[in-house]
């Protein structure tokens, strides 16, 4: 196929060649997106390090790397061009030992991962594609499969170090969601809760972390507030509306909101793009529909077979995403033509 | 359109048809609830499709004779009052003659299978409208289909999950109890439903490639 | 009719140093090629071959009075047809001429232009032959019709938002009045109760230009492209009302500056249409900057004319979001150029990759659409359900393309869903039959 063909311009002989306007370009690409993704990782993992070694760093590392080598492997079962350079199996893994519990074994998040990627991702058609945010679905695996071992989560009052092998004699502590879930009347000073001083996921409990990497997505436009935001006022109006624990309005939203994934799913699962509608009405819909959903759960789910309930959510409403999309889409659009077709009407009249 | 005669070739495309490449379960996703809830062990799989391929041939056959004749609004209840008659006897027999525990153990879903869509589907749709003979070859077809298709889900999950077939030990290690978890049926489910789409494409390329020498 | 938000983006602008520079004419052109229909009919030209045309003598006879007589812009010798491939027009039928002068503008006393009634600045628009250079639609063919439809307010739209492009600025620092007069001429032809003139400057040119017109008759575009919001409206309840503020019901319709400029000039003076200010620039052009070129001057002139530095990779008729690129240097200067660039590299080129979902076209698309959906429903041959997204609200203005982070064709395929959906089963249909 002929490239072009020549010119003459000043006296010489040139070639030009074809192109699709527009011929500009913004420098953004995918891959930053990923990259953005995993450096809100990284405080994340540090503060957890602080309190429990290196271990909780291992953990995701091994999450990180099976879901790159899965999807690789994947991408050479399907015979496509591996499409690792786009960070986003990366950051399916990370996101997958980032939910991790700090004492879990090594193989559940490489199990997990491998899950996340050859089941719920590659089998799609994989990046862009998959209909399920497959490190929620990945978490929802463990949660039916292995709950114990990624659910108990050791005490981080005791400021001494996970070993890195065997875990067995690590002394483990209820986590707020736990507590919640029991009944039990709790109350932590929330600069305990910023801080992350109480047991939890890897990535799940420095609230003071989680916030900022949030406004860092939100500054580098990677996370949509449209969805983060209502889903958090969501959670906090349903806590404030039918607290389970004492102490106030106050106390039962900072406990709801801290306790559990929910910010942690929030932040990084709710606005992965692919799974999450991509009109602003559709995400605002979205965000308060996973809140809704995620209180309920924690008001009516079976919280003694499992404690941590947002990643269910995330999934359910992962299916509806692209419903919810174009119905508020064409919501607007009807809306905003009749707006027009009104305005119109009256410039004649 | 009734044909007025049905070769032997036809005939075995029909089955072929429902049998594999419009597998009942696989490709058209029908009655995939029995399936994921009760399929975790290789006697009810195989008990389920005995009771399937009991109830739906005499439901097939009677449809495609006198289906035409009743009115289409009233079609549904008949098949389902007939296949529940014929599903009480089933499960009597399996009661009585097989064996209790099985019966015990399927209790639920052997009812269930009356309103199973693949006799709305099956009875209500294709029979009424062809041939005695082709009617009953469909229903074999699909009945086998989805006997295949629940038997491979059903012996996977039980080696996977408690080490057995057909309820002798095999002597594995690594078990995997959450194979009997419904959610482990529908991925099974899903990836023999992508691998005989692997295959039909592998079979369909071969097919043009030679039609259509390029 | 689109419904128009004012969302959108941010463009880099590289207008300088051809904006800075002053307008040069071409000093040399020996050849024109000039359309003799737009439309697909052929048309005989009406003078004989070899004969000398004037210029501003008419090269076709329309059959009916809504076409434009199209004229030639220089005095030459008509000398053969020839058919040539545009990319902004397609296939063209055209008379070539070879130059025998390119008129300067002597001017004599202007025409009083006070008792033109509309219907006689209608026929003055379309004798001149004036096609507006914003859309390539006949001056007279969009005066007309917002004289039937109504107007309430026009606007010479002089923005060019677009990276490179500044021969409105150009038109509008030469003759700004002139351009102001033409607008005025125009609004009172379609009836509108006010009219402006829309720039996208720096305040430092903006100010000598708002002295010039009247700070009133000037107006300032938000930074965005594409431009949405041609004058200031408000919104009864909520917004504070102000004295030049529209209501949003009001009808806004806008003309470009040299169209403007050509409609005084022809009722003035009876001046046709026959030239028009293109900016040439990018980055393998040496002297980047304005010319006045007569219509149908090969581009390959202007290139030499203001000379290259490098070897261009790309030519491309228009500007960097919605121009064409062109196969070939030698295709003709037409109405509804403004800017030529020649490029030795695309800024930023990249492959493709699978859309990942994240709404950045859908939150700068000033239509409203959602493109990801229209492009995924295209790609897996929904077209039935493509009507349902409303894929002809497009303009084809480029911005989800350039936000794209997986560097998708976008605007490409939305603009293919437009013209595709509905048509594509017709079309598969018929070649079954055959």
């Amino acid at each position: 196929m002929p490239m072009g063909q020549y010119s003459w311009i000043g006296g010489k002989r040139m070639k030009l060649k074809k192109a699709e306007a527009p011929h500009l370009r913004q420098t953004e690409r995918v891959a930053y997106m990923s990259l953005d993704l995993l450096i809100a990782l990284v405080p994340l993992c540090i503060f957890s390090s602080i309190y429990y070694g290196l271990r909780p760093v291992l953990l995701v590392l091994t999450g990180l790397v099976t879901a790159v080598v899965c999807e690789l492997l994947g991408s050479l079962v399907m015979r496509r061009r591996p499409t690792v350079a786009d960070g986003n199996a990366a950051v399916i893994g990370g996101l997958v030992g980032a939910m991790m519990s700090p004492i879990t074994p090594y193989w559940v998040p490489a199990v997990a991962a491998a899950f996340a990627i050859l089941v719920v991702k590659m089998p799609f058609g994989g990046t862009g594609r998959h209909v399920f945010h497959p490190a929620a679905a990945a978490l929802a695996l463990c949660a039916v499969c292995f709950p114990t071992r990624v659910f108990t989560y050791p005490d981080p009052g005791l400021n001494v170090p996970i070993p890195l092998g065997d875990t067995a004699g690590v002394i483990t502590a209820l986590s707020p969601a736990e507590q919640l879930n029991s009944g039990a009347q709790i109350s932590y000073h929330w600069i305990t809760l910023l801080q992350g001083n109480f047991a939890g996921p890897i990535g799940a409990t420095a609230i003071a972390v989680q916030l900022a990497c949030m406004l860092y997505l939100f500054a580098r436009h990677t996370a949509s507030p449209l969805i983060v935001l209502p889903y958090l006022l969501t959670c906090a109006a349903g806590a404030a509306l039918f607290p389970r624990t004492s102490g106030g309005v106050g106390n039962s939203v900072l406990m709801e909101l801290c306790s559990g994934m929910l910010l942690f799913s929030g932040i990084y699962l709710l606005t992965d793009t692919v799974t999450a509608p991509r009109y602003w009405l559709g995400r605002v819909v979205y965000g308060i529909l996973a809140g809704v959903l995620v209180m309920t759960m924690r008001h009516f789910g079976r919280s003694d077979q499992f404690p941590c309930t947002a990643f269910f959510a995330v999934l359910l409403v992962n299916a509806l995403a692209p419903v919810i999309d174009r119905w508020c889409w064409r919501l607007v659009y009807t809306l905003r033509r009749r707006l027009q077709e009104r305005m119109e009407r009256r410039a004649v009249q | 359109m009734k044909k007025s005669f049905l070769g032997l070739r036809e005939l075995a495309g029909i089955f072929l048809d429902t049998f594999i490449s419009k597998n009942i379960v696989l490709v058209q996703a029908i009655g995939l609830c029995p399936i994921v809830a009760i399929g975790i062990n290789l006697k009810y799989g195989v008990a389920l499709t005995v009771c399937t391929a009991a109830v739906l041939l005499p439901t097939s056959l009677c449809m495609s004779l006198w289906g035409s004749r009743i009115p289409s609004w009233l079609r549904p209840p008949v098949y389902t009052v007939a296949a529940s008659l014929l599903l009480i006897l089933a499960a009597l027999v399996v009661d009585q003659w097989v064996s209790h525990e099985l019966y015990a153990s399927l209790y639920l879903f052997l009812p269930l299978m009356a309103v199973n869509t693949i006799f709305t589907y099956r009875a209500g749709g294709f029979s009424v409208s062809n041939r005695p003979a082709a009617a009953l070859v469909d229903a074999l077809g699909s009945a086998l289909g989805f006997g295949l298709a629940i038997c491979v889900v059903s012996g996977l999950r039980e080696m996977a999950a408690f080490g057995t077939l057909w309820g002798k030990p095999l002597g594995f290690r690594l078990l995997l109890p959450e194979a009997v978890e419904p959610f482990a049926g529908f991925i099974l489910l899903g990836f023999m439903a992508a691998f005989l789409k692997w295959v039909k494409s592998f079979a369909d390329r071969k097919t043009a490639g030679k039609e259509d020498p390029v | 009719m689109p419904v128009h938000t004012n969302r959108g983006i941010r463009l880099p602008q590289n207008k300088e140093p051809a904006a800075s520079r002053d307008v040069a004419r071409l000093s040399r052109v020996e050849r024109v090629t000039l359309p003799l229909s737009y439309g697909t009919e052929e048309i005989r030209p009406v003078c004989g071959l070899y004969e000398t045309v004037m210029r501003g003598s008419p090269l076709t006879k329309p059959e009916s009075q809504d076409e434009l007589p199209l004229a030639s812009s220089v005095t030459g010798v008509f000398s053969g047809t020839r058919v040539i491939s545009h990319p902004l027009y397609g296939e063209l039928d055209c008379a070539v001429i070879d130059v025998l002068a390119v008129e300067g503008d002597e001017e004599g006393k202007p025409a009083n232009l006070d008792k033109l009634g509309p219907d006689k600045l209608l026929k003055i628009a379309r004798d001149a032959g004036i096609i507006d250079e914003l859309d390539g639609i006949p001056l007279h063919t969009k005066l007309s019709q917002w004289r039937e439809e109504g107007c309430d307010f026009l606007v010479a739209d002089g923005t060019q938002p677009e990276p490179y492009a500044s021969s409105a600025w150009a038109v509008l620092n030469l003759s700004a009045e002139r351009v102001q007069d033409g607008l005025k001429l125009a609004a009172s032809c379609v009836g509108a109760s006010g009219y402006h003139t829309a720039v996208f400057l720096s305040p430092e040119r903006r100010r000598p230009l708002a002295q010039r017109l009247g700070e009133h008759r000037l107006f300032q575009v938000p930074n965005r492209y594409p431009v949405t919001q041609y004058a200031r409206r408000y919104r009864t309840p909520l917004g504070k009302k102000r004295a030049d503020a529209l209501p949003m019901s009001a009808r806004v319709c806008r003309i470009g500056v040299q169209a403007c400029l050509a409609l005084y000039r022809a009722a003035a003076y009876g001046k046709p249409h026959c030239g028009a200010v293109v900016t040439v620039a990018g980055d393998a052009v040496a002297t980047p900057q304005n010319l006045y070129v007569p219509f149908g001057t090969p581009v390959q002139n202007l290139l030499d004319h203001c000379g290259l530095s490098q070897e261009p990779a790309y030519l491309i008729l228009g500007d960097m979001m919605t121009g064409r690129a062109a196969e070939s240097a030698e295709l003709p200067v037409l109405p509804g150029m403004t800017c030529i660039l020649a490029l030795k590299v695309r800024p930023v080129t990249l492959t493709p990759t699978v859309c990942i979902g994240c709404g950045r076209c859908a939150k700068v698309c000033h239509a409203g659409l959602l493109p990801s959906e229209i492009v995924r429903r295209l790609e897996n041959m929904h077209y039935e359900r493509l009507a349902g997204l409303h894929p002809e609200d497009c303009d084809g203005c480029g911005a989800c393309s350039y936000v794209c982070p997986s560097g998708r064709e976008v605007a490409l395929r939305v603009t293919e869903a437009a013209h595709a959906h509905g048509t594509i089963f017709l079309d598969w249909g018929e070649e079954d039959e055959t």
